[in-house]
């Protein structure tokens, strides 16, 4: 009887040990390029396809990095702008840089309007609100929003070709919300800027 | 609250939101970059499996390359009725149990020669704290249906229906061969 209690409590051990070993081991070389090698492309995937959705793939994340960091760049700057810049000669001569056109979301719809409202009246006010900034972060911020206007293109003419591609779709939403953050930072940049009356 | 989020969108905070679901659809329609990010989330569930099924690193290895080979493959035909990474571990046990009928270095004498003889070197383990390292040892020394069924089971969690559907064999072949198992690996372990 007590040797089958000492059976029971070493199979209970036993089980409690076995759940416990690790579930996930790495293999100690990458079997990834063997793998790849070995698959071949399905009839029904055309290979401009997969090279456009790696393309797209590929610029969404370069501008969320890209974006991510200059929003950090922007955000810690804790000198503050100084007026004198704002009438700077390339204040003057730079090309309007409101965001214009609806915000597409494939080649038949368009964003909500809410969201819509939003983008609109942050890039209402987008120009002057530029020209409060310093030079050098103006720059970056352009370049930015340039590269991302870039994304939201390319994304689009794959979705264009895909229209059902779930991936694209997260992609440019995050490449809109994207663009939505660094419109707000502007915004909120340039409103903590001391204005012209006050100084 | 706009720089909290800046900062959570990194290059990598961005890839782990792209759902599950989202890369099987964008793999199956031939998309080998989404199927390598599958990849990367279950190789090593996949090939933690597939090692103390075959108790071989290389063999092991090798069933994991066939198992990801064979689900692309087969990506259109998966449901989504089972998780993902389920779907990829019957595919593996699928690659295990035919490697192991190829190898086929155990036949059934071999094994009850292996149940009854003990190891001559194994001498005394520790029962505390070496009891996992040394399970993990002795698990490989199991016969391949007892270990088959004690992997899946004991150390992934499977239910004895799900197991035996997966070894393709009954559920109450499956409850002996765990017994089976246990008695073997108790055997060993207090060797």
């Amino acid at each position: 009887m007590s040797r089958d209690r000492n059976q029971g409590r070493t199979d209970d051990s036993l089980m409690e040990a076995a759940s416990r070993l690790p579930t996930d081991i790495r293999p100690q070389r990458d079997l990834w390029p063997d793998i790849e090698a070995r698959l071949g492309t399905p009839a029904e995937a055309r290979p401009e396809r997969r090279w456009r959705l790696a393309g797209a793939v590929a610029a969404a994340v370069g501008l969320v990095t890209v974006s991510s960091l200059v929003t950090l760049w922007v955000t810690d700057r804790s000198e503050p702008v100084t007026v004198s810049r704002i009438q700077g000669p390339m204040a003057v001569t730079r090309p309007a840089r409101s965001i214009s056109g609806d915000a597409r979301f494939g080649p038949d719809y368009l964003l909500g309007p809410k969201y819509e409202r939003a983008r609109q009246a942050l890039s209402e006010d987008l120009d002057s609100q530029l020209e409060a900034l310093s030079p050098e972060t103006r720059d970056v911020v352009e370049k930015n929003l340039e590269q991302i206007r870039q994304a939201l293109a390319e994304i689009n003419g794959a979705l264009a070709d895909d229209p059902g591609n779930v991936l694209l779709q997260q992609l440019l939403m995050a490449a809109y919300q994207d663009e939505l953050t660094v419109l707000m930072e502007v915004n909120r940049m340039a409103r903590s800027l001391p204005t012209r009356k006050e100084i | 609250m706009a720089r909290a989020d800046a900062l959570r969108m990194t290059a990598e905070s961005v890839a782990p939101e792209v759902s599950e679901t989202l890369l099987v659809k964008t793999a199956a329609r031939g998309d080998a970059a989404a199927f390598e990010t599958l990849y990367r989330r279950h190789e090593g569930r996949v090939y933690a499996l597939c090692l103390r099924m075959t108790g071989d690193k290389s063999k092991a290895e090798d069933c994991v390359q066939e198992t990801f080979v064979q689900a692309w493959r087969r990506l259109s035909s998966f449901q989504g009725r089972s998780a993902f990474g389920t779907w990829l571990h019957r595919i593996a046990v699928n690659q295990v149990l035919t490697l192991q009928r190829k190898n086929a270095r155990h036949p059934a004498f071999l094994e009850i020669v292996e149940e009854r003889t003990e190891e001559p070197d194994a001498g005394r383990r520790p029962r505390d704290g070496g009891l996992q390292m040394d399970l993990e040892s002795v698990i490989g020394s199991l016969p391949d249906g007892a270990r088959n069924v004690f992997v899946l089971h004991a150390v992934h969690g499977y239910s004895h229906e799900e197991t035996a559907e997966m070894l393709g064999v009954a559920v109450g072949t499956c409850k002996a061969q765990l017994h089976r198992a246990r008695r073997l690996l108790a055997e060993r372990l207090n060797a």
